[in-house]
């Protein structure tokens, strides 16, 4: 992990908090970590673990501290010391030397055998599987083999071949098969019903060709996984025949033959069974864990069943299944990641079972507008995402984004980005989308992702920070290097009209970039010029874009900010109607708080920002600059900026609340307004303001509360709205309860009433009405055939987080699949990573 | 229910005649003549020849296959070479010490396996869990003869809580017996009790996802009134399957243990057949291991329709 979430107000591990459903799931946080850390740490350490004990056998006659043969019999029976560590064995010999000896006869049997087993268990198993005919009698035969203990067959067959090296690796290959052909049957059973064998039988290719080529390239992952288990396997019962006198020969130490040959002096001299002992528990432990790992990387279908299963039925939920359609009992049959089924009483004896019954099931929610580029990248668990039962974010909002850049425009990209959402590495900014989405899917994520291109990074890599407009050739290098994202399946353009250098672009350069995502068939977005008294004319200036360019549009959280602009919502909405009906194809997002969150320079007025922050702060330092900028705050007045309003006037001083900053000697200062810091130190709120904005460089996040209940209801019931939470996640602070319980409160007002909107509805504006908007054609609806992001949640679904308590997991949502895998069971975060960058079809 | 005993039972049949052949076939995969391998070098041709004919040798091999079939399903497994008796015999003289040795050893990986599965299963996911998974797996990478060598040498040893090997002189009681077996027990079941534990984690975690269970926490019964009584009774089920595969193998683990502690039971017996190329007693014991191998797992399936009325065949 890039950072790993610390002190009070980080972001949360869901699971941390007391549980709604009893004591089995609550979970310290100490525990998750240690349980994240185990899953990938532990299978690393593993595997090196084994490298090492690979090549000490591989190096063994060079690198043994003592010839392993060479007996000496003054120095027997020595306990461990300086010059043997392991001690000295009956005839003297370096005990540490035949243990490193040991480990190449004992990694040899167990390496050979894998390869006997493999090859005749992979043989048999696609005979099985392919040639029907044959399957039961290959079947029935394993069933008798299968019918002995492990070590008795080996004991069997050694008895009758004699004992030696080969033999022992002929009777325990012998043994293992049967595990490895029913493992590939089963596999290949599965596989051959795939349309591309279809295929590739009506082009006629022949049956080695289509076993060999078509379907064994399938079955690697089970084989590969199977073969870690059997060299676990073989290495503890060569040690057994060994020990017993049947396996290889006593002249080669073997680990098993080491401590069988130690039984008449091991009493005095545990040394000689306590090291080679070791030497198999480490190897076996190191085995199965790499297995484990192997079997949780690469072999899903057989992954344990308490993580994750490829069937499983839902039974007896109450379906919501997205469409608005009022609630029905059903059971839902999942497979493959798809939804297989829906219907009463499904019948499906293999899959697993979830007893749904009392829950709600609804599609997995879509987060239609949030800023998680970042966190995506850091916490690819997305612990509060998933508690929301969020299963797709879309990112890249109101023009900030990680990507395009170029050589040049990456030290301002970050800087861009970094206002808004603390500090960017170089690292962690992209030249286009396919570097992106490559990083995420790199690095798996538990959810999915939308991306849409930050139009301020496409300007960045265009023209640098510049306060004017492009000329005709720049737009069409923006123009070329958009068309190039959106090929390459981001899902559309979003404009940041407030935020510099978004809002320096003039009409030319909009309407051209529209075009161009028009011609893509995507979809632009805008956080429009204002939400305040400009409201009306910012969302006619977006409706004109729109039907300039031919686009389709979404804009992004609306809301009528300001008391004096308070109830002119309506009046918002209405021109969107009109468009509609003048054949304009735009949509809006809310989020379900009457509180806004944003970057503190948002208080200032754009021309401020001329320059970026450095030269802002240079501004400040002047005395005419800032006597300029108080009374742009203060008394509105800002010539160079036509149609700004200062948010101070609007709301108060009162009402701007600190949410994140990031220097850390200004953490006291989270949770607390502009108006109750200054009263503390007996300044201005002004002189607050500049001073922060100096001290923490522009990085602080703050939350404005700036809505009236009435607007904040019309637009979150109205047909044109989704839900998105706007979240501005930050690892530190008191950042926006809305990153943290949107979903679950926009539930909690539809089932108590509070909201116009009924329960079915809630749930079709964060489901099928954001799949729709942003083309994904196989989620937002439970139907067969769908991705299976699915969410359960129980009748008294909640959230928790508050302003005081921002980061406090909701209450209510019990499990959480993506793409058929749980990402939350049972309220607790599996670790699961089945989420995708999505790219546009 | 009956039909599907009668056609589980057939099934079985089948698999124990492929049993026996594998059986039949591992004694004729010697290289060179049984008969001499059995009777070593110092044999001559005489007795060679009259072993031949004892065993059938001459006859083509369908016909030996036959023969040796009959005489199994007579429950006649042949004399064994070294021991001058029956095989059936030898076995049945061995078999009370590996019953009690195994029975105990499912004891203690189950009185292992079952509470730490529960506790595991009602902390899912926290530290108590995590331990468990975790030595649980490290219980599995164990070899049982090196626990049962640990075992000797701290705690009969060098503590002499318990007696180094052997299974008490033969006139003991069964208390006495018993107490030779504790340190063989235990290092036979620790390495089981990793399946054991695993099982119970797994099957309380599906049991307790359960409407019912949510009903019985909701109406506020304490958590282990819930756990004990509600879920596990349900968990059950799959413990008692996984525990009888473990007695399975824990009869052919006896192997390994009853020569680390010198006990003389049927493993013993084996090791010392496959040593002396005793090929009557191995083949008699192959069969005889298998067939209680395939018996406990019919028994197991047999079982759900007892322990859960819901099963019906």
């Amino acid at each position: 992990m890039a950072s790993v979430p610390a002190g009070h107000g980080s972001v949360p591990l869901p699971s941390s908090a007391p549980s709604p459903n009893g004591p089995h799931r609550s979970r310290s946080p100490a525990a998750l970590l240690m349980r994240q850390l185990f899953r990938r740490r532990l299978v690393v350490l593993s595997f090196l673990i084994m490298v090492a004990i690979l090549a000490v056998a591989l190096l063994a006659p060079w690198i043994t501290p003592f010839n392993p043969m060479k007996m000496d019999i003054l120095g027997r029976l020595k306990a461990p010391s300086a010059a043997h560590w392991f001690g000295t064995d009956e005839y003297g010999r370096d005990v540490l030397s035949r243990v490193m000896l040991g480990a190449r006869l004992s990694l040899l049997v167990g390496l050979l055998v894998v390869v006997v087993a493999t090859l005749m268990g992979t043989l048999l198993g696609l005979a099985a599987g392919y040639i029907r005919p044959l399957d039961g009698v290959l079947m029935r035969l394993t069933d008798a083999l299968m019918a002995f203990p492990d070590i008795l067959l080996a004991i069997a067959f050694m008895a009758a071949l004699g004992p030696s090296l080969y033999n022992v690796v002929l009777a325990l290959g012998i043994v293992y098969t049967p595990r490895v052909a029913r493992v590939v049957r089963a596999a290949c059973l599965v596989v051959r019903e795939m349309p591309f064998i279809e295929a590739a039988t009506a082009l006629g290719a022949s049956t080695p060709r289509i076993v060999f080529l078509h379907i064994l390239p399938n079955l690697i992952s089970p084989i590969l996984v199977q073969a870690t288990f059997i060299f676990a396997y073989a290495i503890l019962t060569e040690a057994a025949l060994s020990f017993l006198g049947v396996g290889v020969p006593p002249t080669t130490p073997t680990w098993g033959n080491m401590i069988a040959g130690a039984q008449q002096y091991f009493q005095q001299a545990d040394w000689l069974i306590l090291f080679p002992g070791c030497a198999i528990v480490l190897t076996v432990l190191s085995l199965q864990i790499v297995g484990d790992g192997l079997r949780d990387a690469l072999d899903p279908g057989s992954r344990r069943r308490n993580e994750m299963s490829v069937s499983l039925l839902i039974k007896g939920a109450r379906v919501i299944d997205g469409t608005g359609a009022p609630w029905f009992p059903a059971d839902v049959l999942v497979e493959g990641g798809r939804i297989a089924a829906i219907g009463p009483m499904l019948d499906a004896p293999d899959a697993e079972p979830l007893q749904a019954a009392g829950l709600f099931l609804s599609p997995g929610f879509i987060d239609a507008h949030c800023h998680d580029d970042l966190i995506q990248l850091r916490q690819p668990g997305r612990p509060e995402k998933v508690a929301q039962g969020v299963t797709t974010v879309v990112v890249g909002n109101c023009s900030f984004g990680l990507y395009p850049q170029s050589p040049e425009s990456s030290a301002p990209l970050r800087e861009h980005f970094g206002n808004l959402l603390g500090t960017v590495s170089d690292q962690e900014t992209f030249a286009d989308f396919a570097g992106y989405r490559a990083a995420l899917d790199g690095r798996g994520t538990a959810i999915n992702l939308v991306s849409l291109v930050g139009h301020a990074a496409l300007r960045l890599a265009v023209m640098g920070w510049q306060n004017r407009a492009a000329t005709a050739p720049e737009r069409e290098a923006m123009a070329t290097l958009l068309a190039e994202q959106l090929r390459q399946g981001a899902h559309g353009l979003s404009l940041g009209l407030v935020y510099p250098p978004s809002a320096w672009a003039d009409r030319a350069e909009l309407v051209r970039l529209a075009e161009v995502v028009a011609a893509h068939g995507a979809l632009l977005t805008a956080h429009v010029r204002s939400y305040e008294g400009g409201l009306i004319a910012s969302v006619d200036e977006f409706l004109d874009l729109l039907k300039a360019g031919g686009a389709s549009g979404l804009l992004s959280h609306l809301q009528a900010a300001g008391k004096p602009y308070w109830g002119s919502l309506p009046r918002a909405v209405e021109r969107l109607e009109i468009a509609r009906k003048g054949g304009t194809d735009v949509s809006f997002d809310m989020y379900p708080y009457p509180a806004g969150s944003s970057t503190i320079l948002q208080l200032l007025p754009p021309s401020a920002l001329a320059g970026g922050v450095e030269a802002l702060l240079a501004r400040m330092a002047d005395a005419d600059g800032l006597a300029a900028l108080r009374r742009a705050v203060e008394d509105g007045e800002a010539p160079g900026d036509a149609g700004w309003e200062s948010k101070i006037r609007l709301i108060g001083w009162e009402n701007v609340r600190i949410g994140g900053v990031s220097a850390d000697e200004l953490r006291e200062l989270e949770g607390l307004s502009l108006a109750e810091v200054a009263a503390t130190r007996w300044e201005s709120p002004f002189d607050t303001l500049v001073r922060l904005i100096a001290l923490d460089r522009g990085r602080t996040n703050i939350v404005m509360f700036q809505l009236a209940e009435v607007d904040l209801e019309t637009a979150l019931s109205h047909p044109l709205h989704m839900l998105g939470s706007d979240g501005l996640p930050r690892e530190t602070g008191k950042p926006h309860p809305r990153a943290f319980g949107s979903f679950p409160r926009y539930l909690a007002r539809a089932i108590t009433g509070e909201g116009k909107l009924g329960l079915e509805d809630a749930v079709r504006h964060m489901t099928a009405v954001p799949a729709q908007r942003f083309g994904l054609s196989d989620c937002g609806l439970i139907r067969p055939g769908m991705v299976a992001d699915l969410t359960l949640f129980t009748a008294d679904v909640a959230d928790r987080a508050t302003f005081q308590d921002p980061t406090r997991p909701p209450h209510g949502i019990t499990d959480v699949l993506v793409a058929g895998q749980f990402v939350l069971r049972d309220g607790g975060h599996t670790g699961a990573r089945p989420g995708k960058a999505l790219a546009r079809a | 229910m009956l039909v599907y005993i009668v056609r589980r039972f057939a099934g079985m049949m089948i698999v124990m005649l492929l049993v026996a052949m594998v059986v039949f076939v591992i004694a004729r995969v010697v290289p060179g003549d049984p008969a001499a391998v059995m009777l070593g070098s110092s044999a001559t041709p005489e007795d060679i020849a009259a072993l031949r004919g004892r065993l059938g040798l001459d006859e083509p091999l369908l016909t030996q296959f036959l023969l040796y079939l009959g005489q199994i399903v007579r429950f006649d497994l042949g004399e064994s070479i070294f021991l001058n008796r029956p095989v059936a015999q030898a076995l049945a003289e061995r078999s009370e010490l590996t019953a009690l040795l195994t029975m105990m050893s499912v004891g203690i990986a189950m009185l292992i396996g079952v509470p730490i599965g529960i506790l595991s299963a009602a902390k899912r996911g926290g530290l108590i869990d995590q331990t468990a998974v975790g030595l649980a797996m490290l219980a599995a990478s164990v070899p049982s003869f090196w626990i049962g060598l640990t075992l000797i040498k701290y705690l009969a040893v060098d503590h002499a809580w318990f007696p180094v090997a052997g299974y008490g002189p033969p006139e003991a009681d069964l208390l006495e017996r018993m107490r030779h077996l504790v340190l063989p027990a235990i290092a036979l079941g620790i390495p089981n009790s990793a399946l054991i534990l695993r099982f119970t984690r797994t099957s309380m975690l599906d049991v307790m996802s359960n409407d019912y269970v949510r009903t019985a926490r909701a109406k506020g019964l304490p958590p282990l009134v819930v756990v004990l009584k509600h879920a596990l009774r349900n968990a059950m089920i799959p413990i008692l399957t996984v525990t009888g595969l473990t007695t399975a193998v824990m009869i052919a683990g006896a192997i390994v243990t009853e020569t680390v502690f010198g006990l003389p039971g049927v493993g013993n017996l084996i090791v010392s057949a496959v040593l002396r190329r005793d090929y009557p007693v191995i083949q008699g014991a192959l069969l005889v291991v298998s067939a209680i191998y395939v018996l406990i797992n019919l028994t197991v399936d047999l079982l759900y329709a007892v322990v859960d009325p819901r099963v019906r065949y």
